[in-house]
Parts: C-alpha cells; sequence; structure tokens
C-alpha cells in the first residue's frame, strides 16, 4: 500500500515540476509534493522495488488524492506506521494547495 | 414485566435487555471499527475543506470533540503495556479543552454560535461508538488479536483528534491573516510584532496557542514518541518570525553540502536541485514586492537572470529525477532542512494556498531581512551549483529505463547533444517494459553535464547580479516604520514576468 502511495506522489511530482520553472506556485507545491513523497518512502523497507506504472491522466489533485485515499487502510497502531498520520497531514495540505492551484 | 416479577424468569443483568435508555436505538449497523475509520474520514476531509469562516464555529465544536473520544477511550477496556495506549496523550489534550471550554464561556470572541456540524458529527460518532463499547464490550480476557484491535482503535481515535485539531489550527490561522490584512488597508492597521505571527493577532492569539498545545499533545501519541521534526517545525514556529527564512538558508547551505558527500548523496540530488529552484523562485517574488513597495530599484538584468537560474536549477533536477528510484530515500535531515525552507518560504510568498499579493508580501514583518537573506543566499549558490555539477560526471550513473529513453530522443531532437547517424536504440524496448534500472546512455550523461554547466553558468550571473542589489538593501538602512508603504495599485503595476516555462523539459511521451 505505501508502495502504491509513493508510485503516485511519484507521477504527481513529475506532473508538478514538468511545467513549474520559475514560477514559485508550482515549485513550492512540487517541492512540497517531493517531501512527501520521501516520507512514504522512508515508511518502506529500504530494498523495496516500486513497480512504476504507465503515467495516465490523472491531474496533480487526483493523484494526491487517492494517495490519501490509500492511507485510510493502513495500520496506524503498528509501531512502523508511527509517522503516518503526519504523511496524511501533508497529503491533506498538499491536496488543498493544488486544488488553489488548479493542478 | 420486570426483572423480579416473574418467578425466576430473568436475572438482574437481563433488566437492560428492557430498559430504553440503554439500548442502542439506531438503524446504523456499523461496528465500533467502521465507525472510528467514518471519524478519521471526516477529520481528513475537514482539514482538506477547511476555511477561515469555519474557525469560530469549529472552536465551539472542538471540545465536545474531545469530550467523546476521550469517553470512548475510557471505555475501551484496560490493557496496560502497550505504549499505544498511554494515557498522558488523551489526558493532556482533554485538560487543554477543558480550559478552551472554560474560556469559550467568557471570551468575548469567538461569539456564541451553532458548534460546526462536521465535528459534531464526529463527536456523534464517537459518542455511537461508546455506546457500543459500554454496552457490548466483552470484559472477559482479551486474545492476543483482540488486543492488537484495541491497540488500532486507541491509535485511530487519537489520530482522527490530531487531525481535526490540526484542522482548527488552520482555520485558525487562516481567520487571523484575513484579520491582518483587513486591517492593513483601514486606518488602524494592527500592530506588527517582531517576532511573533502577524496571523496570530488578537482575539486568535490565544486560541491558536491552546490549539497549538492541544496539536502537539494529540500529535504525541505514537509510539516511542517519534514524531517528524520537519511538520513539528512548520506547525510550532511562528509563520512570519522575522528570523526564520534566514535560519532555514543558513540550515540548508550546510545540509545541502553535506548530503552532497554523505555515501548516499545520490538520493539527495533532487531534493537539492529542487530546492534550490524554489530559492531562486523564491528570490523572484521577493524581489518583484521589493521592486512594487519602492524597496528596491529593480536591475533589469536582475528578473531574467533569476529566470534563468531557477529554469535551469529545474531542468537540472528533472534529469536527476530521471537518475533516481521511485523509492528515493534522502537522507532526514536534508529532509528537515528542505522542509524549513518550504515553510519558510510559503509564510512569506503565499496566502494559506494560494500566492499573496507582491503588496503584501512587501508589508510583511521581517521582510527587508527575508530579502537580504534570499539575495545573499543567491550569491553564494554557484559554490553549491559547482558541487552538484560534479556529480554529473560520476561514471555508471544509472536511472529508470523509460525515463532516461524519453530524455535521451528528445535532448537529440532538441539539439542539445549531438546526434548519431541513424536512429539509435538508447535504450532496451524489454528494459523499458520490464521497468529495469538501466545505465545511463551517453546522451543522458553528456545531456547532464551540459545541464551541470548550465546551472553553473545561471548561478554564477544571478549571483553577480544579486550582489549590487544586496549590497544596495545594506547599505540603504532601510527602516521599515518609515518606509513607504505602496499602495495595492502601485504593487500589482510592478511585476516581473514569471511566465517563464521550462522549454528544455522534455515531453512525456514514451517514443
Amino acid at each position: 500500500m505505501i508502495g502504491e502511495i509513493v508510485e503516485l506522489l511519484h507521477q504527481a511530482s513529475e506532473q508538478t515540476w514538468h511545467d513549474a520553472a520559475t514560477e514559485s506556485p508550482r515549485v513550492s507545491l512540487g517541492l512540497g509534493i517531493d517531501l512527501a513523497h520521501a516520507q512514504a518512502s522512508l515508511l518502506l523497507p529500504v530494498d523495496y522495488q516500486i513497480p512504476l506504472g504507465v503515467v495516465d491522466g490523472r491531474t496533480v489533485a487526483q493523484l494526491l488524492r487517492d494517495a490519501e485515499h490509500r492511507t485510510q487502510t493502513l495500520p496506524l497502531h503498528r509501531p512502523e506506521m508511527a509517522e503516518t498520520s503526519d504523511l496524511v497531514v501533508a497529503l491533506c495540505d498538499l491536496i488543498r494547495e493544488a486544488g488553489h492551484l488548479d493542478c | 414485566m420486570t426483572a423480579s416479577g416473574g418467578p425466576g424468569r430473568y436475572t438482574n443483568a437481563d433488566v437492560e435487555l428492557f430498559d430504553l435508555d440503554q439500548l442502542t436505538h439506531t438503524s446504523d449497523q456499523r461496528s465500533v471499527g467502521e465507525l472510528l475509520v467514518d471519524v478519521d474520514r471526516q477529520a481528513r476531509l475537514l482539514l482538506i475543506d477547511v476555511t477561515e469562516d469555519d474557525a469560530a464555529q469549529l472552536l465551539h465544536a472542538w471540545p465536545t470533540l474531545v469530550s467523546r473520544a476521550v469517553d470512548l477511550w475510557q471505555a475501551l477496556p484496560h490493557t496496560p503495556g502497550h505504549p499505544a495506549q498511554t494515557a498522558t496523550s488523551i489526558d493532556r489534550v482533554a485538560q487543554i479543552s477543558h480550559r478552551i471550554s472554560q474560556r469559550l464561556r467568557t471570551s468575548p470572541w469567538p461569539p456564541a454560535t451553532a458548534p460546526d456540524p462536521r465535528l459534531s458529527n464526529m463527536a456523534n460518532t464517537l459518542d455511537q461508538a461508546a455506546s457500543l463499547v459500554r454496552r457490548f464490550a466483552d470484559r472477559t480476557p482479551l486474545s492476543d488479536a483482540a488486543r492488537e484491535d484495541l491497540h488500532a482503535a486507541r491509535a485511530r481515535i487519537m489520530h482522527s483528534l490530531y487531525v481535526a485539531t490540526h484542522a482548527v489550527t488552520v482555520s485558525l490561522l487562516q481567520h487571523g491573516r484575513i484579520r491582518y490584512h483587513q486591517a492593513a488597508t483601514s486606518r488602524r492597521p494592527l500592530a506588527t510584532p517582531a517576532n511573533q505571527t502577524p496571523y496570530a493577532v488578537a482575539p486568535t492569539t490565544a486560541w491558536v496557542r491552546r490549539m497549538s498545545a492541544a496539536e502537539a499533545a494529540a500529535a504525541s501519541f505514537a509510539p516511542h514518541g517519534r514524531l517528524p521534526a520537519l511538520l513539528n517545525g512548520e506547525q510550532r514556529t511562528p509563520p512570519a518570525d522575522a528570523g526564520r527564512l534566514v535560519r532555514a538558508l543558513a540550515h540548508w547551505e550546510v545540509q545541502a553540502h553535506r548530503g552532497l558527500v554523505c555515501p548516499d548523496w545520490l538520493d539527495n540530488m533532487v531534493l537539492i536541485t529542487r530546492t534550490q529552484a524554489l530559492i531562486t523562485g523564491t528570490a523572484m517574488v521577493l524581489v518583484t514586492a521589493a521592486a512594487a513597495g519602492g524597496i528596491l530599484d529593480l536591475s533589469p538584468r536582475l528578473g531574467p537572470a533569476l529566470e534563468r537560474s531557477g529554469a535551469a536549477w529545474n531542468d537540472l533536477g528533472s534529469r536527476w529525477d530521471d537518475l533516481t528510484p521511485a523509492n528515493v530515500r534522502p537522507s532526514p535531515q536534508l529532509l528537515v532542512a528542505a522542509s524549513e525552507i518550504r515553510a519558510a518560504t510559503r509564510n512569506l510568498t503565499h496566502d494559506g494556498a494560494p500566492m499573496a499579493t507582491p503588496h503584501t508580501i512587501a508589508t510583511r514583518p521581517g521582510f527587508h531581512e527575508d530579502l537580504q537573506a534570499v539575495l545573499h543566499a543567491l550569491e553564494h549558490a554557484d559554490e553549491l551549483a559547482h558541487a552538484v555539477a560534479e556529480k554529473g560526471t560520476t561514471p555508471g550513473l544509472t536511472g529508470r529505463a523509460r525515463a532516461l529513453s524519453i530524455r535521451a530522443h528528445n535532448d537529440i531532437e532538441a539539439g542539445r547533444v549531438a546526434a548519431l547517424e541513424g536512429d539509435v536504440v538508447w535504450v532496451s524496448p524489454t528494459d523499458i517494459l520490464a521497468k529495469h534500472m538501466v545505465a545511463a546512455p551517453p546522451p543522458v550523461t553528456e545531456g547532464l553535464r551540459a545541464s551541470g554547466e548550465a546551472v553553473v553558468q545561471a548561478a554564477t550571473v544571478a549571483g553577480a547580479v544579486a550582489s549590487p542589489a544586496q549590497s544596495a538593501l545594506a547599505n540603504a538602512q532601510w527602516d521599515q516604520s518609515s518606509a513607504p508603504v505602496p499602495t495595492r495599485k502601485q504593487a500589482e503595476q510592478h511585476t516581473l514576468s514569471t511566465g517563464c516555462t521550462d522549454r528544455s523539459e522534455p515531453g512525456r511521451q514514451h517514443r
């Protein structure tokens, strides 16, 4: 499940940075997604391989929502999942930001 | 019919079977676990949709939510010895909630209003779960599986409280921000505290402080007390602390150089380059605001130089992204530093999620110091650019097959690297199909080196152009209190072109 979240965030990051250049709002959003992506990656085992899917037509906001949706089934009570709450908060913040930027 | 009425027909324990108040009269068939999942979901939706207009209603509803959460927590069977069920966090949140509840009765703000329906709904759901637990919980010794389920329930309660509390804090800060800006345009602007968030303006100051404490207490439920320092820093540090960006940039410079020399430097490259792109982009926004506010005479070279530098960092970042596996694990210290940069820059350049106007940015507390700090960072960015560019010459770089194939073909098509005769298949279709990590083909490594050199060149030019601006600022002895505050109209007329799009970014169509 975390692997899917990482994959979705990776896709969202690529899309956000694609047209960002120097325009600050998208750059900031892109870096935020990268940070959430790294947060999620740190929850994975070191050698875990992510099978990257083909880039589809989902928007950044949709990808973020899908990632947040997948966090709902994570076992929050397990010690190794202790930082998932923070990932959820980060995702919700990013969804709000992406919504304002019409990404 | 009574329990004792019939001769031995009912025991005392059966009384409640006929007590209407004891029965859970509901058509809702959800289990306790399902109800808790629902509360979790509602908390997330609240955080996504919260606005400044919700602040008063949320504050009025929050103590009830906590009260219901505490009820449920106490109704759950007690199983000592597991960190997830420590009562410290919930007790602390309950204490804060109690004080907030008392204060709400006497405080002039927020005015009496109906509680927020979303938080009330969450509270009702928790109440329903508590009712089910009290009524049907098995008090016999629990199996291991049941104990695990219990720990999960406690974790979900605290998690939902944490997210909901964060939503209340977000709403309060948004409310304060609106008040601050409204007052700024009136004849009686609010005083701008030197080292405090201007958005926690009275009367929201105390509420922000209390809710932040509650949020921290709720967040501390995590087993072993592990909380990512990045998010904690973002929430606890006053948003417009005048020295925040200055400190963040200094910390970033150290961590970025460390990130380049550590054994796992490859995992840090994307974060380093993209954070540099953000710093450059922020510099553009601040310079625009400074020019609009009459704080800085805008050199005609500064804007284009910053644009080129930002685009160059972005291009290099996307190239390193191709060479990085999806499960990249940047150094935790670098993550903290980058998060702090993002948080500090957003506080300066953003109004909530969207961008702030140049007028708003130029009149923020600490703007002068932050502008100087960013320009100073640009002056020295070429050192980092050199170090980053050197990494592009590392032999044996590998990357994602599909991304490298696209990059190689697009670079050749765009004339960025020399083309060989004939149509060369740079990455095997088998590797692309199997999603392998493959050795970077020559056009990719050549393009990476060229992009690194472009970053060095652009950063050097930007630093050279930023240097006089930074000196001028330092010499101006600008006094914020006596500086002319630009009108909104003036501010909107002075805008730099930010329409730069990275033309070098390859298309994402698979070739």
